[in-house]
């Protein structure tokens, strides 16, 4: 049976970006093939997006970019957590576990 | 944050760097894309086209990446900033034009308010300056709001007020230096040892003052300002402990002041060379009263000065019921040292700067109004770009981007003209203005240019792309250059500029006007004397304990008599005060039963004592009886003479001469002295016209301290030599406190009127030449506007003269809309400068009148060019280029 996909909550590809930054630095297309995998498919993040997240990230100072060669040895644009992206991947985390929290909450009285 | 800021500069100047990384980042994608399709089976096809449409546009999400660089307003700007460069560059004649016109108007305001910042503004040069007041005592029964202070009650104030931190107390002096080569005369303070560390001072060498300094039984003290210690003793480093005479009593020197200290209240600025401690004597301390001392007081940190007066008002209270013979009646009064300083030059700079900014609102105008009517030129650019996308508000942006840029440029030229004109200006400004020496062109300066700069770019942009942005598509792409309800709104704007223009010139001009006539009455009035080729010495003699007064006069009469035979001399007098320099003392006579003035209450007359030939040497006309003779000498029976104001004023229609008034009524020294002549009116001062006045002989009334006068053959300043030598031949110790010429007496009158004239002048005269600009640019571009209706009015007939009328018309009726209305603006502004006039009214008719004519002249000469030009316009060409 297909999966059911779901299109991302406003505000959570941020978080989806640097918590896949943590485990290491890796280039766009990389990204949104981690969050895809490591969702099991449920989360599939729009290429229309990313890119414009990347480069907000980056204008935010969150994480840092720099060229690099790709794993079949091309020229790719990796990213990495900054310290102060690793700060809000905290604060981020935090939040949302607080927000899905309280929504389970409410879910479970109905 | 470096790190962002980094990023932003990146994408700001590495802009084609940044799409290249951009393009490969998402050509990068798309490729991984492909292979992993391929893996998963697709022919390459299939792969490019599935990896495309799961990207989804790879313009829209290049674009989208560029926004969140977060750059796009500055990008905008830069690109504006760019665009209207090259614009700009294309016409640099209309450039460099509105840079210059922009330049002078920013540079004139900017300088004004170098001086306006310095003396008004900045905090004075002391601790907690804010904090420092002066107090006073007040005398209500007289209306006396500042009446200086006895030691005596300052040290009560000290002791029962709580509103001050510290007090400290002070008073102008002058001593007599004579143990050097050149004996002189010198001003000083004398002060509580406190004064310095009160202002936060400190000394550059030695010491300041000490408590013990005050003590009655120190040894005298003196501390030296560094200009003295740098023109007295030759910088000399061991000055310290050394002492110096001053009124024959020598004083140790204990310390020079720093060179930036600067004593800004109470005397002329600069002036004050030595302080000495205010000795605590016993008697000093019991004296109560009215005294020569100021008082200066810092308030407690949140004390407000109104808490400090109720206070200062108690205290008062207390004092008129402990000491009711010295302080009935008296209460205290207390003023911010700030205000006392400034208050009396504030109106002056601040209306000055206000005509300044009138200099810089007409060459905003001038400045609009050729962007207006470049913007004509304009629209078809305008209305293709609004066509394209660009929305309103983009393109108000580019045209104010653009003005913004001519005012920068105009404001960093104005910032070079400020530092010349201040070079020019700050020696002009009168020596009353107090704090001049403390001006400088500071980043204060710097940074209101630039505030001036973006106010000007805004009131000489913002109407022209306004305008420009309501462009007409349809109309304006038709027909770019002849959109005629576009080209009627902007003759409007443009004509109510030029009225603007010339109304704000009339007011500087009426008001150049005013000065300049009030200045020609100046140099005209006649003060009654005979003021050429004289030269005027100030003595005044030691005066010591059980001297004679008689002695005195043997030194008046050998000094005269040396001075008689100096070769050029051709005439000396001497005379006590100065007329035109000081006002005549005053006496309190007595007058016969049938004077005008009642006799049993003394009236207060001006009076002088001269040397006989003093009415001869300066022209004083006799009227009646005779001047004084040989026979009038100190055994004789005193004798007066009076001048006019006073015979007539006291003796209406009677012989004053034969009179006897009793001199010194109600004092001790009354005397009675019969009436031997009367003489013409002299002014008491320049601006000021005689006072009912009486003259003493000098043989019969002694005087200590007297002014020599003597005519020379030549200009009287090549004799200043010969004057020194001659006192000091006389008595080597003996100092000159005062060599100068009646026309230096003269020109201290002309200091301010001129200083005025000079900068509404040259006000007025750019405002001027900056009306004339914006009347022909106007006209001028109309009349290009307009060719093809000229040229159908030719073709009908029209004579060169018609044509002329027509344009020559169009032009005045701005200019006299603009006279008329700045007529009205000049009757109500002219009166600001009501204090500074001298016997003209502020609404003298003729000057009215000739400003009035001037300016519609030169707005004529203004209008003929392109009138003519007008003419010459030949109406087959002009109806052909339709």
């Amino acid at each position: 049976m297909k999966k059911t996909q779901t299109d991302l909550l406003q505000g959570t590809l941020d978080l989806l970006v640097l918590k896949t930054l943590q485990s290491g630095p890796t280039h766009g297309w990389d990204i949104a093939q981690r969050i895809q995998q490591v969702s099991q498919d449920v989360l599939r993040v729009g290429q229309g997006s990313l890119y414009p997240a990347l480069h907000r990230l980056e204008a935010q100072g969150w994480i840092a970019s720099e060229w690099g060669a790709s794993e079949n040895n091309r020229k790719a644009k990796y990213y990495k957590l900054t310290a102060a992206g690793r700060k809000q991947l905290e604060a981020e985390t935090e939040t949302w576990r607080l927000f899905t929290g309280a929504v389970e909450l409410i879910l479970k009285t109905s | 944050m470096l790190n962002k800021l980094k990023l932003r500069l990146r994408a700001l100047f590495f802009k084609s760097k940044l799409e290249e990384e951009l393009d490969e980042e998402v050509r990068f994608h798309l490729e991984r894309e492909i292979e992993e399709n391929i893996a998963r089976g697709m022919t390459l096809e299939e792969a490019r086209y599935a990896a495309l449409r799961s990207f989804g546009g790879v313009e829209r999400v290049k674009e989208q990446s560029r926004d969140e660089r977060g750059i796009r307003f500055l990008e905008e700007v830069w690109q504006d900033l760019r665009f209207g460069a090259r614009m700009l560059l294309k016409q640099p004649g209309f450039a460099l034009i509105a840079v210059i016109t922009l330049a002078l108007g920013i540079g004139a305001v900017t300088a004004l308010f170098s001086v306006v910042d310095s003396v008004l503004l900045r905090p004075l040069p002391y601790l907690d300056a804010e904090r420092l007041v002066k107090v006073f005592e007040v005398d209500p029964k007289i209306r006396m709001n500042r009446r200086r202070i006895s030691l005596a009650d300052f040290y009560e104030w000290k002791n029962q007020s709580g509103s001050f931190e510290e007090m400290a107390v002070m008073v102008n002096i002058s001593r007599r230096v004579t143990d050097v080569s050149a004996p002189e005369v010198i001003e000083g303070n004398k002060v509580s040892a406190n004064f310095f560390s009160f202002l936060g001072s400190h000394a550059a060498m030695g010491r300041v003052f000490l408590p013990e300094d005050e003590k009655p039984d120190a040894e005298l003290v003196v501390v030296l300002s560094h200009q003295y210690w740098a023109t007295r003793f030759g910088s000399a480093p061991n000055v310290i402990g050394q002492k110096i005479k001053l009124d024959d009593k020598p004083h140790v020197i204990v310390g020079v002041l720093r060179e930036d200290f600067r004593q800004a209240f109470e005397g002329i600025p600069g002036r004050a060379q030595i302080w000495m401690p205010a000795a605590l004597t016993s008697e000093a301390l019991s004296r109560r009263g009215p005294g020569p001392y100021v008082a200066l007081a810092r308030l407690k940190t949140g004390v407000q000065v109104e808490q400090a007066r109720t206070e200062m008002a108690a205290i008062a209270e207390r004092l008129a019921q402990a000491y009711p013979a010295s302080n009935k009646g008296i209460g205290a009064a207390v003023y911010p040292l700030h205000e006392e300083v400034t208050g009396g030059s504030r109106q002056t700079l601040l209306t000055l700067l206000a005509a300044v900014g009138l200099v810089l609102l007409i060459a905003c105008a001038n400045v609009a109004s050729l962007l207006l009517a470049r913007s004509v030129e304009r629209s078809r650019e305008i209305a293709v770009r609004s066509a394209i996308g660009a929305g309103r508000w983009r393109i108000v942006r580019q045209l104010l981007t653009e003005s913004g840029l001519l005012a920068l440029v105009g404001g960093a030229f104005g910032l070079l003209l400020t530092m010349w004109m201040l070079a020019g200006l700050v020696p002009l400004i009168p020596r009353d203005v107090p704090r001049t020496n403390e001006i400088t062109l500071d980043y204060r300066a710097m940074l209101f240019t630039l505030a001036v700069a973006m106010l000007s770019s805004l009131l000489c942009g913002l109407a022209p792309a306004l305008q420009t942005a309501k462009v007409n598509l349809s109309e304006a792409l038709k027909d770019a250059a002849r959109s005629a309800s576009a080209s009627r709104r902007n003759r409007v704007w443009r004509g109510s500029l030029v009225v603007w223009q010339v109304a704000l010139t009339m007011v500087l001009l009426v008001g150049a006007g005013l000065l300049t006539n009030s200045l020609i009455r100046l140099y005209r009035t006649d003060p009654g004397l005979d003021t050429r080729n004289l030269l005027a010495m100030s003595i005044g003699l030691p005066g010591a304990k059980g001297e004679v007064p008689q002695k005195w006069n043997v030194f008046w009469k050998s000094l005269a008599d040396r001075a008689h035979n100096l070769p050029g001399a051709q005439g000396v007098a001497l005379v006590a005060p100065l007329p035109l320099n000081d006002s005549p003392y005053m006496m309190n006579v007595g007058f016969p039963t049938g004077a005008a003035a009642n006799s049993d209450q003394p009236t207060l007359v001006g009076h002088y004592t001269v040397s006989h030939d003093y009415f001869r040497l300066l022209g004083v006309g006799l009227r009646q009886g005779r001047y004084f003779t040989d026979d009038d000498n100190a055994g004789s029976q005193p004798v007066i003479i009076v001048n006019e104001s006073l015979a007539r004023g006291y003796f209406p229609g009677q012989e004053a001469v034969g009179k006897a008034l009793i001199l010194d009524r109600g004092t001790k020294d009354e005397k009675a002295a019969t009436i031997v002549g009367v003489v013409a009116d002299s002014r008491v001062r320049l601006d000021r016209k005689a006072l009912p006045s009486l003259y003493l002989s000098m043989v019969q009334f002694p005087a200590s301290s007297m002014y020599m006068v003597a005519r020379t053959a030549t200009d009287p300043a090549s004799y200043f030599g010969a004057m020194r030598n001659l006192v000091s031949s006389l008595d080597r110790n003996q100092p000159i406190s005062y060599l100068t010429t009646m026309d230096e007496i003269w020109s201290n009158y002309t200091v301010r009127p001129r200083f005025y004239l000079s900068l509404f002048g040259s006000l007025s005269a750019l405002a001027l030449l900056l009306a004339a600009a914006g009347i022909y640019g106007t006209l001028s571009h109309t009349v290009s506007q307009r060719t093809h209706e000229i040229g159908v009015h030719r073709a009908l007939g029209a004579q060169d003269g018609d044509v002329l009328r027509m344009v020559v018309r169009q032009g005045m009726i701005l200019a006299a809309l603009g006279v008329t209305a700045g007529l009205g603006a000049a009757l109500a502004l002219t009166r600001l400068m009501r204090e500074w006039l001298y016997e003209v009214s502020v609404a003298d008719p003729a000057t009215f009148g000739i400003a009035t004519g001037l300016l519609i002249l030169i707005a004529l000469c203004a209008c003929y060019a392109p009138a003519r030009r007008a003419t010459k316009i030949d109406p087959m060409i002009a109806l052909r280029c339709e």
